[in-house]
């Protein structure tokens, strides 16, 4: 289970496809595709392997209009979702 | 072979047409009775020998043809086990598709059908061909062509049982093909449940995603997630003698973008009841009536 210190990096085994203003995203195992819209893109953007979750979710909270509970909630829960799917991984692997 | 008569099925799927040279010859006319599809006398683009394979064991069917499929370096190709085998031989355009004779008896047809994809697939780059198969149902409505798609249970057979004061095109799997500046959406001999479909073809106007809801309701949903439901309905361009690779799913995803460019997609919610066909008239402005088909678009 992913926590606050958690630091994530995108798979680069994922590839990824931009189209409009969201991302498609294939998973690993290539069958599956998953879509990031508005907020799950500006989450995608900010893992790269040096922020933290809690550095993501500040920037979140900074960035829309959301109380810090709820946003801290629903990342957590959007990036373990992302974990098992294999589209990020853990920066230590 | 076992004997060496055989009885010729033509497969028509778009401007490809596949020549299927059954053994026993009572396959084609099986296959005759089941592919509802245009007529053609273009020369063939693929020559197949489709020859039933006897056997004792009771085969574990698979859920995709894709995935246990081995194929040689020499254009052979086995899938589950022996399931279906065959080779391709591209240069000559010809090839042998060998299913066990359980695959040509009533609803397992629709397994066999799938071997089909692959086949189109391979005529396809043969032709240097640009048209994709999407897991869908359509219907031509005042000339226009929509596409429903959505997994299996999400209603496209229903949307085309409600459909029939139109142009049904089928509800299993349609052919998109670029035509202009847009794609045209097109019937294929393949089937799902619905048998009243008529093969047509019409410029493509819109794709819904298909929801069963409590409501009729038309909402427009983003390109990425357009683009994720559509390329999850197309059926992976891999041939007869090809494996998918790391490439296939970002090319169907490339095709989906390309579709999209020109074609909006929504999101249908929708009752086991033709209502949806009152606001698709509206949103696209369609003329339609209340008396029989729209057939405007038979070829």
């Amino acid at each position: 289970m992913l926590e606050l210190q958690s630091i994530l990096v995108q798979n680069p085994a994922c590839p990824v496809r931009e189209i409009g203003e969201g991302l498609v995203i294939m998973a690993p195992e290539g069958t599956v595709t998953h879509s990031l819209e508005s907020i799950g893109v500006f989450i995608w953007n900010h893992i790269d392997g040096q922020n933290s979750l809690q550095m993501v979710l500040d920037a979140i909270v900074a960035e829309y209009d959301v109380a810090a509970d709820t946003a801290r909630e629903d990342l957590l829960e959007f990036v373990n979702q992302m974990h098992k799917s294999g589209l990020v991984l853990t920066a230590d692997g | 072979m076992a004997g060496t008569e055989k009885q010729q099925c033509r497969l028509v799927v778009g401007d490809l047409v596949m020549d299927l040279n059954c053994y026993p010859p009572a396959l084609a006319d099986v296959l005759a009775n089941w592919f509802i599809q245009e007529a053609s006398d273009r020369p063939a683009d693929l020559d197949l020998d489709l020859e039933l394979v006897a056997h004792e064991d009771i085969p574990e069917l698979p859920n995709s043809l894709l995935a246990n499929k081995l194929v040689g370096s020499d254009g052979s190709f086995d899938v589950a086990g022996g399931l279906i085998t065959g080779c391709l031989d591209r240069t000559g355009a010809r090839g042998s598709i060998r299913p066990k004779a359980t695959l040509a008896r009533g609803r397992l047809l629709r397994i066999l059908e799938q071997i089909f994809y692959q086949a189109f697939h391979s005529a396809n780059t043969l032709r240097g061909g640009d048209a994709c198969l999407v897991h869908s149902s359509a219907v031509i409505a005042d000339g226009a062509g929509f596409l429903f798609v959505g997994p299996s249970g999400a209603g496209k057979s229903t949307v085309a049982q409600l459909s029939t004061n139109h142009h049904v095109l089928g509800d299993e799997m349609q052919l998109l093909a670029p035509e202009g500046e847009g794609f045209t959406v097109r019937s294929t001999p393949f089937n799902g449940t619905f048998r009243n479909k008529l093969p047509g073809q019409a410029p493509l106007r819109a794709i819904f995603i298909l929801e069963q809801a409590d409501a009729h309701r038309l909402t427009a949903i983003g390109p990425a997630e357009a683009a994720s439901a559509l390329a999850a309905e197309i059926v992976p361009p891999v041939g007869l003698d090809e494996l998918p690779t790391p490439d296939t799913l970002p090319a169907m995803v490339e095709y989906a973008a390309r579709i999209l460019e020109y074609t909006p997609v929504w999101r249908l919610e929708f009752l086991p009841d033709p209502g949806f066909w009152e606001i698709l008239a509206t949103e696209f402005n369609l003329e339609i009536g209340d008396g029989p088909g729209d057939r405007s678009d038979q070829p």
